[in-house]
């Protein structure tokens, strides 16, 4: 058969050019296109050609395109009829403001966080990460794996290792402090392109037995903790006592992993426990899918020669911040950003409505123009300048609003030291762009309508004096924007009552003990200090006999990680099923206490017993878990006297027997959800960071106590990250707190932009029929029959709008997933609570300007004007 | 006659007019150009450039011959006006003047 080019692209051709032999030549290359390359690709052939024409011939020949002079003179008469209206201006512009305001932060946020790597061709830059085939989870590959695909894997350039930790640093002269730090082969700066400030970078012979430790610093660390030392290369720095020599200081804008700021150079096969994460770079032209392939083809024989690595393991390569980040979150982001962008449609309909509405009264201004001979087009045009002078104040508005935000926003990604390097919160050109696009729909969104319906004017009847409804009706147009409105309200109130009800579910107090008066602090028993577990035993020791003689505090307790503050996973396994491979046990909150923790923080033991001072470092190896553990593996108390398996420090499973139950007061906030966690004697654990919680006797000040126990027993050990236990909690939870603070704020302006729009448009509505009121009311209609219509007649759309957004909702709602703040798409609340809301708001906004006309004079509003 | 320099798509569609004779239309003029430069040349900018250079009334279009290829719709072929060939003139003239100052550098 013989193939017609796309009718509706040649039509766009024709209504652009009118040139018969244009479309002739494009027939003709078009079904030479078709012999030669197939159908599809010649029609997306001719629609290009027709897009290109669209985009250069569209803008004339719409009559948009115009003369500058005649633009000047355009923008002056819209400058003249804003001033002319300047409540109309102000609210619409405020309108505007907010409903391009709230996306854009929410796209600041979205953008700024999965931005690019800073580096050269960042999309080359891939995660590379073997996954378990029964459970789909990320298992760490193993050193032998990075061995044979740091060999040479087709279409993958580089391949490094890395494991992100935190060290002690210290120097002569120098305090002593901790930073992010990251173990990195030197294939990971190379295949980053990272440049030194000062310095090199890391060498293959850096990993050479008998080599020295080396290490390099971020130039915030130089800068403040070295005070920017000229002769840094070379100097000594202590790593978790450990001495290394600095070889270079990397840039300011270089973190990798997330927010590291020290890295030593390693080799995988050091340390074949350690947990390994692998980053690569992608050759040109080659594809993640084709590379993963091509690596898990070499699994079968990696899985036969190291029994860590599970059979049929799956290998998955993706972006590096998109793979960190997660695949799932970027989806939920997205689909949450798309609906918040409805906020723009909303603000845009409700100016629209405002626009018709003043558009009804200019009739005769528009026919004056016309009459002199401006033509429609011209009208249409001054018009739809109108509307962008409006959206362009709403779209400095809403970046005055937007860029704040993002600024709040990371300051507190950076309080809660989870700001990655990359992320870039400022006024990008993506977040400029994105702001334009709105601006340009929130113009179209809100001008076409209004201009088109206002330029069309009959220039008879607009003459004629005395009009008395001031201008043609604006039909059914200004119901179904309220509906629209009203809809897409619905839509967004509901997913934002969702999302802040998730993350409100988060910030929920974690512990049903007492938070009150709980001060906290942190130490770090550095090795070079307290070598070996005796002597921080010693210490710590002696500082609790101390507290404990101390009157004025009431109570304390050492641990390695508060309730609330996040806490290091281990793998665990009951000793049963220690047969199973140690790369698939699952992980368990862990958390090293000391006696009085339990009682601290009303923990009572359900089954068994606390800890007690006869579980030391020689006696047998204890663990107590809490009835969370119980609930997640599915056992029941006499699961005490039972064993179970942790993997040391060097990865071999050790038994610690299960010697007690604890009710579970949250230990973690996790999504507000209580967490299976086990606990572990703080003196048969190596524990170098301690948390001390104190809690004063009434009145006195326990920090200063503290600290002065800690100095009279160490004068050089600083007392860290002094802050009340709520605070800690407080700030695991910003996260939430944020983004519950901003959907709040978006479901807010939904609210109030929907109802303030239905008031507007009844208003006028109302208005417009004071004629019609006026004679029934003459005729003896009741006031209860007018105001029931008048209020009837708002209500309509505004009920049709409603079931429209509640079925909207229900159909996107289960994209919400529940990764992000554990959000219940069906929360019962939400759903009740949202359009019976809106119900009231658009009753209470509709009978306002009905009670008005029903009490209005007749005899005034049947005289001619 | 203004100092107007030729664009350098501009200056391409009126060379290729003048080397394809009584044969110049839309589809040859294009495939002249892949032909020559290597690059894909996309149809609507050719047919732009042509609407452009006739407005400014360097070349002249006139109908041609109509086929079933075609959907039965006549070509426009053009050949440039004295003008055009002016100039394309001026402009050569211009860039040997410029290649002859730059020759020196460049060998």
């Amino acid at each position: 058969m013989k193939s017609r080019p796309p009718a509706w692209a040649e039509r766009l051709v024709d209504r652009l050019t009118r040139s018969p032999h244009l479309l002739g030549d494009l027939q003709e290359e078009f079904e030479d296109r078709c012999t030669r390359r197939g159908r599809t690709s010649a029609h997306l052939w001719y629609w290009r050609q027709a897009g290109r024409l669209l985009v250069a011939l569209g803008p004339r020949a719409l009559g948009l395109w115009m003369h500058p002079g005649e633009l000047a003179h355009d923008i002056r008469t819209a400058l003249r009829g804003v001033r002319r209206a300047p409540g109309l201006t102000t609210a619409g512009a405020l309108t505007l403001g907010i409903g391009i305001g709230g996306p854009t932060a929410l796209f600041g946020i979205v953008d700024g966080m999965f931005a690019r790597l800073p580096v050269p061709h960042p999309e080359r830059v891939v995660s590379i990460r073997m996954l378990d085939p029964a459970s789909g989870s990320a298992v760490s590959p193993t050193a032998e794996a990075y061995a044979a695909w740091q060999a040479g894997v087709r279409g993958l350039s580089h391949v490094g290792a890395y494991a992100p930790d935190r060290v002690a640093i210290a120097s002569e002269g120098v305090v002593p402090t901790r930073v992010a730090s990251a173990q990195i082969t030197p294939d990971v700066l190379t295949l980053l392109e990272v440049r030194p400030v000062r310095g090199r970078t890391f060498v293959d012979a850096d990993l050479r037995g008998g080599a020295e430790p080396v290490a390099l610093i971020r130039e915030d660390v130089w800068r403040s903790t070295f005070g920017a030392d000229p002769g840094i290369l070379g100097r000594t720095l202590r790593v978790d006592g450990q001495p290394h020599t600095v070889v270079g200081v990397l840039p300011q804008d270089f973190g990798f992993p997330e927010q590291q700021r020290l890295w030593t150079a390693f080799d995988p096969s050091w340390d074949r426990t350690r947990g390994l994460r692998l980053v690569g770079r992608l050759a040109p032209d080659s594809e993640a899918s084709a590379v993963a392939q091509a690596m898990a083809a070499t699994m079968p024989a990696l899985a036969r020669a190291d029994t860590l690595i599970p059979v049929g393991a799956a290998v998955q390569v993706e972006e590096y911040v998109v793979a960190t980040l997660g695949v799932e979150t970027r989806r939920q982001l997205w689909f949450l950003l798309t609906v918040v962008t409805s906020l723009v449609v909303i603000a845009a309909a409700n100016v629209a409505a405002l626009l018709l509405a003043r558009g009804a009264t200019r009739t005769s201004e528009v026919a004056v123009r016309i009459a002199m001979g401006a033509g429609r087009r011209r009208v249409i045009r001054q018009l739809m300048v109108e509307a962008s002078a409006l959206a362009g104040v709403g779209m400095v508005l809403g970046l005055a609003i937007a860029v704040p935000t993002l600024g709040a926003f990371a300051r507190v990604m950076e309080n809660r030291g989870s700001l990655p390097y990359w992320a870039d919160f400022g006024l990008t050109p993506g977040v400029l762009g994105f702001t334009g696009a709105l601006m340009l729909l929130a113009t179209l969104a809100s001008g076409v309508v209004p201009a088109l319906r206002t330029s069309e004017v009959d220039l008879s009847a607009a003459m004629k004096a005395g009009n008395p409804r001031g201008g043609r009706s604006t039909g059914r147009l200004l119901p179904t924007l309220v509906g629209l409105e009203m809809a897409l309200s619905c839509v967004l109130l509901i997913l934002s009552g969702l999302v802040v009800k998730g993350a409100l579910a988060q910030i929920q107090r974690p512990a049903d003990f007492d938070l009150a008066g709980v001060l906290t602090g942190r130490i770090v028993l550095e090795d070079f200090a307290y070598p070996g577990r005796a002597a921080r035993d010693r210490f710590i020791g002696e500082l609790g006999r101390r507290l404990d003689e101390d009157g004025s505090i009431a109570s304390f307790s050492f641990t390695s990680a508060l309730p609330g503050d996040g806490s290091a996973a281990v793998r665990m396994q009951l000793a049963h099923r220690a047969d199973e491979p140690v790369q698939t046990w699952p992980f368990t909150q862990s958390r090293s206490v000391g006696l009085r923790f339990f009682n601290m923080f009303s923990m009572s033991v359900r089954s068994g017993r606390g800890f007690t001072a006869a579980d030391r470092e020689r006696a047998p190896r204890v663990a107590v878990v809490n009835e969370a553990f119980l609930v997640e593996r599915a056992l029941d108390t006499d699961v005490v006297g039972r064993s179970v398996l942790i993997p040391d420090a060097d990865g071999t499973p050790v038994a610690h027997e299960v010697v007690g139950v604890v009710t579970d007061p949250g230990v973690s906030v996790d999504d507000g959800r209580r967490v299976a966690a086990v606990f572990l004697p703080l003196r048969q654990d190596e524990v170098e960071g301690l948390a001390i919680a104190v809690r004063a006797a009434s009145g006195d000040d326990a920090v200063a106590r503290l600290r002065s126990h800690l100095a009279a027993l160490d004068p050089d050990l600083p007392l860290e990250r002094v802050m009340t236990l709520e605070r800690v909690i407080q700030r695991e939870n910003d996260g939430g707190r944020v983004f519950g603070l901003l959907f709040g704020g978006f479901g807010l302006a939904a609210l109030v932009l929907a109802i303030v729009g239905l008031h507007g448009v009844v208003s006028f509505t109302a208005h417009q029929r004071r004629h019609e009121i006026g004679v029934m009311r003459a005729l003896g209609a009741p006031r209860a029959r007018v105001i029931r219509q008048t209020t009837g007649r708002g209500m309509r759309p505004v009920l049709i709008g409603l079931v429209a957004g509640i079925a909207l909702s229900w159909l996107m709602s289960p994209m919400l997933g529940d990764g992000l703040f554990g959000t219940d798409a069906r929360d019962p609340l939400v759903w009740t609570a949202v359009p019976l809301t809106l119900l009231v708001g658009g009753l209470l906004a509709a009978v306002g300007p009905a009670l008005r006309a029903a009490r209005a004079d007749p005899a005034r509003a049947l005289r001619p004007e | 006659m203004g100092k107007y320099l030729l664009g350098e798509f501009e200056h391409l569609v009126m060379l290729s007019i003048l080397g394809l004779g009584d044969d110049a239309y839309g589809v040859s003029i294009t495939r002249d150009l892949e032909r020559r430069t290597g690059k894909p040349v996309a149809q609507a900018a050719t047919y732009l450039t042509l609407r452009r250079i006739e407005e400014k009334g360097w070349a002249v279009g006139r109908a041609g011959e109509a086929t079933g290829r075609r959907g039965g719709r006549v070509k426009r072929c053009y050949s440039l006006t004295p003008d055009g060939i002016e100039r394309l003139r001026k402009s050569r003239e211009m860039l040997l003047g410029l290649w002859a100052d730059a020759g020196e550098a460049l060998s």
